[in-house]
């Protein structure tokens, strides 16, 4: 009888947990592992670790004993506010992102989101009184977005928002890079064959046990009764998938959707696609790049894809798709001809 | 001619249960042909606040509210699941419509309800997750 740490040939099983309130989604976690007590341990440094940063991450709410970005938005124009390496490391990476996108993301522009979410909130609740928000409170809210006046002191690790009424808004970065974290502990813990999903955003690690690659379906946005459930799906390892679309957090103004991302530069939802799937290597980059895509128009989309290094797919209001070559490298369900790539 | 006939049965026996070894065989690649093109059988598991609470069977048509929550309402159609009525304010999981394949998800966050779908062979259909 062979001592389990080195058995050359363990068998594995498939195991999965998940969670409801996190980051505001449905979080599950898949892995394999030698008996459920070891999958349980990973299960719960990967929870133990997403609770942490929601936390700090959190813009609508404060904790007992806890600096988060809450408590950065509350001090803007007042002073700097000591916070852990988490937020100095997420805060560092949005304004690469913000320079990688040519500041399409921009996590300044939370007054700008702020109106819409109080807007689409109203809406859902009430929706025979949904209105869109006035083009001149959007258009001052969006003076107060320069994300030059976020001031990072890596050196104290305090940030500070220059003025009062700035604020930030980490929606298109937080959820990726929380997850990359998480998954992170879990691997050196000792987890190797994961994949961690939160809603629209999949980071994978490892193999499924018996097969090469993850395959992570992308839901077809249509949910009638009977239309396919999904509209590709791509063999994936090692790597992060997040698509951004119309899929939920919209709301309907004169039986017109208006969905959750904002171009900076109309401080409208943008509508050019109906769903867009990026995929990189890095979580947290294909969470921004996702987003960015769905705001620029395809060759600009294109071009940051190849600039970032990412993968990505584009789905039209029609049912059409465009991607990038090594994007339908991993794709199998789609058939892919030659002219709409 | 004792020997011989006890001989011969002898040779019938032996091919007899050649025969019979070669369809079983063949029986059970059949079988084993069938099940893997139906991927197992699907059902949808619901979640309230953390914990299992139901596992439905989606062979058979009909509408349903678990029993703790009689404000929220699932219809089984065609071997699909759907929320079909909730009174959470956003109506996100009544939006999210049918579910009908493992690994896709639909959540009513206000009530903390999640509705999964997996397949019964553990293979979720070879696909392990559905973003959404």
């Amino acid at each position: 009888m062979q001592d389990q740490s080195t058995d050359p040939n363990p068998t594995y099983e498939r195991f999965q947990a998940q969670w409801l309130g996190l980051f505001d989604t449905l979080i599950i976690f898949i892995g394999y592992a030698e008996s459920e007590e070891e999958f349980s341990r990973y299960a719960d440094i990967v929870f133990d670790r997403l609770e942490t940063l929601h936390r700090y991450y959190d813009i609508y709410n404060a904790y007992e004993n806890v600096n988060n970005l809450y408590t950065i938005n509350a001090n803007a124009g007042i002073e700097p506010v000591q916070v852990g390496d988490e937020i100095i490391s997420l805060l560092l990476r949005s304004k690469e992102a913000y320079n990688l996108t040519y500041g399409i993301t921009n996590i300044a522009m939370g007054p700008v989101l702020r109106i819409w979410h109080e807007y689409r909130a109203q809406g859902l609740a009430n929706p025979q009184n949904a209105a869109l928000p006035p083009m001149d409170s959007l258009l001052l809210a969006g003076d107060f977005a320069g994300i030059s006046g976020i001031v990072i002191d890596t050196e104290k690790s305090t940030v500070f928002l220059a003025e009062s009424g700035m604020s930030i808004d980490v929606g298109s970065i937080a959820k990726g890079y929380a997850a990359q974290q998480a998954i992170q502990a879990a691997i050196e813990a000792g987890a190797a064959n994961v994949l961690l999903s939160a809603g629209g955003h999949i980071v994978t690690r490892g193999i499924p046990y018996g097969r090469d690659l993850w395959n992570v379906g992308i839901q077809n946005p249509d949910r009638t009764h009977g239309a396919p459930a999904v509209i590709d799906s791509i063999l994936m390892t090692n790597a992060t998938v997040s698509i951004s679309g119309g899929y939920l957090r919209y709301y309907e103004v004169d039986g017109q959707f208006f969905g959750h991302i904002i171009d900076p530069a109309t401080l409208l939802p943008a509508y050019r696609y109906q769903m867009v799937a990026a995929y990189h290597p890095v979580s947290w980059m294909a969470d921004i790049v996702s987003t960015a895509l769905f705001i620029l128009p395809i060759e600009e989309g294109k071009e940051l894809a190849a600039k970032t290094g990412s993968q990505a797919l584009w789905m039209d209001f029609d049912g059409n798709f465009v991607a990038t070559q090594g994007y339908i490298e991993k794709s199998t369900i789609i058939n892919w001809d030659e002219e709409n790539h | 001619l004792k020997n011989k006939m006890h001989k011969l049965i002898k040779r019938i026996d032996f091919w007899l249960i050649i025969g019979l070894v070669m369809l079983a065989v063949g029986i059970y690649i059949w079988y084993a042909a069938i099940f893997e093109n139906t991927n197992g059988f699907l059902y949808a598991q619901i979640t309230i606040d953390g914990e299992i609470r139901q596992t439905v069977e989606l062979s058979i048509d009909r509408t349903f509210s678990p029993g703790q929550l009689p404000n929220v309402s699932f219809e089984v159609r065609g071997g699909a699941i759907a929320f079909i009525k909730s009174d959470c304010p956003d109506q996100i999981c009544v939006d999210n419509g049918f579910l009908s394949r493992a690994g896709q998800v639909s959540v009513c966050l206000p009530n903390l309800i999640s509705l999964i779908i997996h397949a019964t062979d553990g293979s979720e259909e070879s696909i392990d997750i559905i973003a959404h």
